[in-house]
């Protein structure tokens, strides 16, 4: 819940305009299903002789309106998991199996015009570094008019207007004028604002937001989240936000998945998995970052050794190095998914809280 | 409109304990399209054996700061004295004789190592500038140093492209502790890092700290890690230090409305803070350093803003021992602010059972 | 202590190449030829070497012998590339022409390297008006066609191998001085630099002990790369009857020679060929060497 502290006039800020749907998109169903159904999904990249497995096999959902987090370092697979989504991989990277179904259809087999018809239409993605992400020779209007041209049938007047009215609901005062200047002229948490006026223009039924906040700073980015998460409310979208960083996720995530190597290591409400984290690569991550809600000299416990080399499949688990709670089916056979609690899953062979082999049923509570 | 003025220095600590002295401490830098002031009049004092931190976010001229410290920046105005000596008049030999007792560790892992050396040389290379020991000490001293840092000898013939980041950030602090330095100014060391090499670098410096009796200066914009590592903290915006305080006094009792917005805006894992906490949050953007607001550069953005913060300069004035804090009206906000924003949630709300 | 071991796994970041070895070895792999042009070039160019050194053991004929009963005799059996018009075999002549024109091009560059590196180096570190003074006369022998002012140097140095040599590297110093300057400015400012400046080394250690050896890997490869433009510009020079004197064969003036016997076509196509095969393999091996300098420029990693 964040408050708005009012600042002295002639300073930058309005509040937002009514959010209206876009004016002639196509009429949604309403799904009773979830939103996003991730099956399976694999994903690769070819790095000269070698291959690496970013993503090994991840399963999800997201449902109507919900926000997911998905969390990992870097070689996580977290990136690459989203940008397979809108077949947005680079060039040596492929997806290797797996589906993503939006209703019933199975994103990763669109191409050509429905593909491009998803892309900013009913998903949309917002990226990290928006300077990059924002073509530097083009004006800001131009880039949303060109999107909201893209996916409906208006005038470039009409266009424009909506372009004018993201402008302002993502919070850029001086709309009107700022359609004509260019992403530099934009200060970074601007830019941001900016690629999600782009991403909201459509009303996707999700968006995908990939670290967008790690380049900006810490005052800024709770501007940004704060955003994000009264657009997801008004507009009804369900939300992906990928992240190394808890402290995010627990504020604006319903549910988080954690990623390590390329899988998914736990999964559940992000209440849950936070507070009562089952996985000991969670409970490390936990332990490990400096918290302002608890006691200045707390311990740190850092997680030993380094990630993985995702080049290198291993048969038992990939976190088994680094785990202080390793047995010896952690080096035989890699976990699979599995109920702790309701809605909460982890791959682990070991019960956390008591440091002994989980029971075979798998639930230990 | 008033021109700001070089202030005294405002005593944070007892004389005999302090160790690095910073005077109306000023760098700035020719840009095309003028000039722009980094650091702007800052002064400072860090005690023997403390560990001090700058914290601001992008453009509060922290790095800038750490830079000149070490002599690695250009001064325009101010000086830097170190256990009694002035280093920022010194040139030449003198400089860098004195510069075995200062050291920075630098941000960057990936470009703070030369490619061309192995480890091992790297750390070596302030030994041999200073002709220190002969060939065997000096590989003795680089191996005693990896051990130091976590690393062991087999690392003496890598080479950085072959370490990983958190491993070449050890080497970047091991060349650092080669000269046996005094003080060690820490710029971001662990930004650039994973979540979890993190946690390894900070409990490294701390024990080094710990053991070495170092006195460090530690530049970082992470709160939370800046609570964990600092004894006394300084919050610097747009140039200027607008609050400084010991470390539980600055999370406990922040005066100057950007700290409260900082603590506010950083996010804690926790479900329950988060989901009930009232945030700060700032409108607009950081205004452009090569032309500040005028008087408190922060008005722009402050929700308590009135004329007196747009004609004079507030000054850093003392709101308790130690706690000195650059706004006019700190004193009259102190009450509001309990009122309006739990900035920092008491631990006591059910703490994660990690 | 919380530390890690050389047995803990190794992060690799997916984005990077990876490399195995480091310092010499991993510089030598960068000279390996990856593809079937890599491979055509290098063995052009191992194979004028080969043969310009083996020269006395391929052939029985004395380069400079005359023969006046076998005058432009056109290949035969016993003269497999022919002879020129006072009789001398042209397949000696080529083969030991190669040790003539072959080390131009080397020592022309290597000239040029020698005055342009420390000049650059110098200016890039000092700047202020030692730079702006060192670059404008740099700027003086760069607006000069290269020939045009080899030629005159030439000239003044008297008709020798070894004019034409310093004359062509005097001209060619400033392309090297002006990548080196570019270098050491852009590594002045890198994290190590400033980190060994921190450690209190002096001016003079830091341009010769840290920066250099980061340029040097740049310059050699582009220099390397130029050598066979400076063996043309060598075998013009010998062309335009400066440098090699005669009776010595070298590939450029023998072409130049048999501009005056138009009918007799071996005595311009062996040579020709020699030399234009010897710069094309340089040229097809080059881009090997063009990845390897472009991936020195951006090692900082």
């Amino acid at each position: 819940m964040t408050q708005r502290v009012d600042a002295p006039e002639g300073t930058a800020g309005s509040t937002p305009a009514t959010v209206r749907p876009a004016p002639d998109g196509p009429v949604r169903p309403v799904l009773d299903g979830p939103v996003l159904d991730v099956r399976n999904l694999s994903v690769e990249f070819t790095a000269g002789k070698a291959t690496v497995r970013a993503v090994r096999g991840i399963s999800y959902t997201v449902a109507a309106g919900e926000t997911v987090g998905i969390v990992g370092e870097s070689g996580s697979g977290k990136s690459a998991s989203a940008l397979a989504l809108l077949q947005l991989l680079p060039a040596n990277g492929r997806v290797s199996g797996g589906h993503a179904l939006l209703g019933t259809t199975d994103l990763l087999t669109l191409a050509g015009k429905p593909l491009n018809d998803l892309r900013g239409g009913s998903v949309a993605m917002v990226y990290q570094d928006p300077l990059s992400a924002l073509n530097p020779v083009l004006t800001v209007g131009r880039q949303i008019t060109e999107v909201v041209e893209r996916h409906r049938r208006v005038s470039h007047r009409e266009a424009e207007r909506r372009a004018v009215e993201l402008l302002d609901i993502v919070g850029i005062p001086g709309a009107k004028r700022r359609l004509g200047e260019y992403p530099h002229q934009f200060s970074g948490g601007m830019r941001q604002r900016v690629m999600i006026a782009m991403a909201i223009s459509c009303a996707p039924t999700l968006l995908i937001a990939d670290e967008p906040t790690t380049a900006l700073d810490v005052t800024v980015q709770a501007q940004i989240l704060d955003l994000l998460g009264e657009l997801k409310r008004e507009l009804g979208m369900a939300l992906i936000v990928i992240t190394h960083d808890l402290g995010i996720v627990a504020g604006i995530t319903d549910r988080v998945l954690i990623m390590y190597a390329g899988r998914i290591v736990e999964e559940g409400p992000t209440e849950d998995v936070l507070d009562d984290p089952r996985m000991p690569y969670t409970l490390g991550l936990l332990r490990s970052v400096p918290r302002l809600d608890l006691p200045r000299q707390s311990a740190l416990t850092p997680i030993p050794g380094t990630p993985p080399d995702p080049t290198v499949v291993t048969a038992g688990c990939p976190f088994l190095p680094r785990c202080p709670f390793r047995i010896d089916r952690c080096r035989a056979e890699n976990p699979a998914l599995d109920n702790v609690g309701p809605g909460h899953r982890i791959a682990c062979w070991v019960d956390v809280t008591v440091g002994a082999p989980r029971s075979a049923d798998g639930v230990t509570r | 409109m008033t021109a700001p003025a070089a202030g005294p220095v405002v005593e944070t600590q007892p004389a005999d304990q302090e160790f690095l002295r910073v005077e109306n401490l000023s760098v700035r830098y020719e840009g095309r399209a003028g000039v722009v002031r980094a650091v702007d009049d800052i002064s400072f004092t860090v005690a023997r054996g403390e560990a001090f931190a700058l914290v601001g976010e992008s453009g509060c001229g922290k790095s800038s700061t750490g830079r000149a410290i070490v002599q690695l920046e250009r001064i325009a105005a101010g000086s830097v004295a170190m256990d009694g000596t002035r280093i920022s008049t010194l040139h030449g030999k003198p400089l860098r004789d004195m510069r075995r007792r200062f050291q920075m560790v630098f941000q960057d892992p990936y470009t703070s190592l030369d490619p061309r050396l192995a480890a091992g040389a790297i750390i070596r290379e302030p030994l041999e500038i200073h002709g220190i020991g002969d060939r065997t000490s000096r590989r003795r001293r680089s191996d005693e140093l990896l051990r130091t840092v976590g690393l062991d000898e087999t690392f003496d013939q890598r080479y950085p492209r072959q370490l990983s980041g958190g491993q070449r950030q050890r080497v970047g602090i091991a060349r650092a502790l080669a000269l046996q330095p005094d003080l060690l100014v820490c710029d971001e060391p662990i930004s650039a890092l994973d979540v979890s090499i993190q946690a390894q670098i900070v409990t490294l410096l701390e024990e080094l700290q710990a053991q070495l009796g170092l006195t460090i200066v530690f530049i970082a914009h992470d709160l939370a890690v800046v609570r964990h590592v600092s004894d006394r903290v300084a919050v610097m915006y747009l140039g200027k230090i607008v609050e400084t305080a010991p470390v539980d006094a600055l999370f406990g009792r922040p005066l100057h409305p950007y700290t409260q917005a900082l603590i506010s805006a950083a996010p804690i894992p926790n479900t329950r803070i988060e989901r009930r906490r009232k945030r700060i949050i700032l409108k607009g953007d950081v205004p452009s350093p090569i032309n500040p607001p005028s008087g408190c550069r922060f008005r722009t953005r402050c929700p308590f803003a009135q004329q007196r913060c747009a004609d004079e300069v507030p000054e850093l004035r003392t709101a308790s021992s130690g706690h000195v804090v650059a706004c006019h009206f700190f004193e009259e906000l102190e009450g509001r602010q309990a009122e309006s924003h739990a900035v920092l949630p008491a631990a006591a709300t059910s703490p994660a059972r990690a | 202590m919380t530390g890690e071991t050389a047995a803990d796994v190794e992060i690799v970041p997916t984005a990077r190449p990876r490399m195995d070895e480091g310092g010499l070895s991993s510089f030598i792999a960068r000279f390996r030829p990856r593809t079937i042009t890599h491979w055509i070039g290098f063995l052009l160019v191992v194979g004028w070497v080969l043969l310009a050194t083996f020269a006395p053991l391929l052939t029985s004929y004395d380069p400079i012998a005359q023969d006046f009963t076998a005058l432009l005799q056109p290949p035969s059996p016993t003269h497999v590339f022919g002879t020129d018009q006072l009789g001398r075999d042209i397949y000696s002549r080529v083969l030991f022409g190669g040790r003539a024109t072959l080390p131009i091009g080397v020592a022309i560059i290597g000239i040029a390297l020698v005055i342009g590196i420390p000049i650059g180096a110098f200016a890039g570190y000092a700047r202020g008006w030692v730079d702006e003074g060192l670059m404008r006369i740099a700027d003086i022998f760069l607006a000069f066609p290269t020939i045009v002012l080899a030629l005159a140097i030439a000239a003044a140095l008297g008709p020798d191998l070894a004019s034409a040599v310093v004359a062509i590297a005097v001209v060619l110093w400033p392309r090297y001085a002006r990548l080196v300057r570019g270098q050491v400015l852009s590594l002045k400012e890198r994290d190590f630099v400033l980190a060994n400046r921190g450690l209190g080394a002096s001016p003079r250690r830091i341009l010769v002990r840290t920066v250099l050896p980061n340029v040097l890997p740049v310059v050699t490869f582009v220099a390397i790369l130029d050598i066979g433009g400076a063996t043309l510009a060598g075998a013009t020079l010998s062309f335009l009857g400066l440098g090699i004197r005669p009776p010595n064969p070298e590939w450029g003036a023998m072409v130049s020679l048999a501009t005056q016997y138009p009918g007799d076509w071996w005595m311009s196509a062996f040579p020709g060929f020699a030399l234009i095969s010897f710069v094309v393999g340089i040229n097809l091996y080059g881009e090997v060497l063009e990845r390897a300098s472009e991936r020195a420029t951006g090692a900082g990693s």
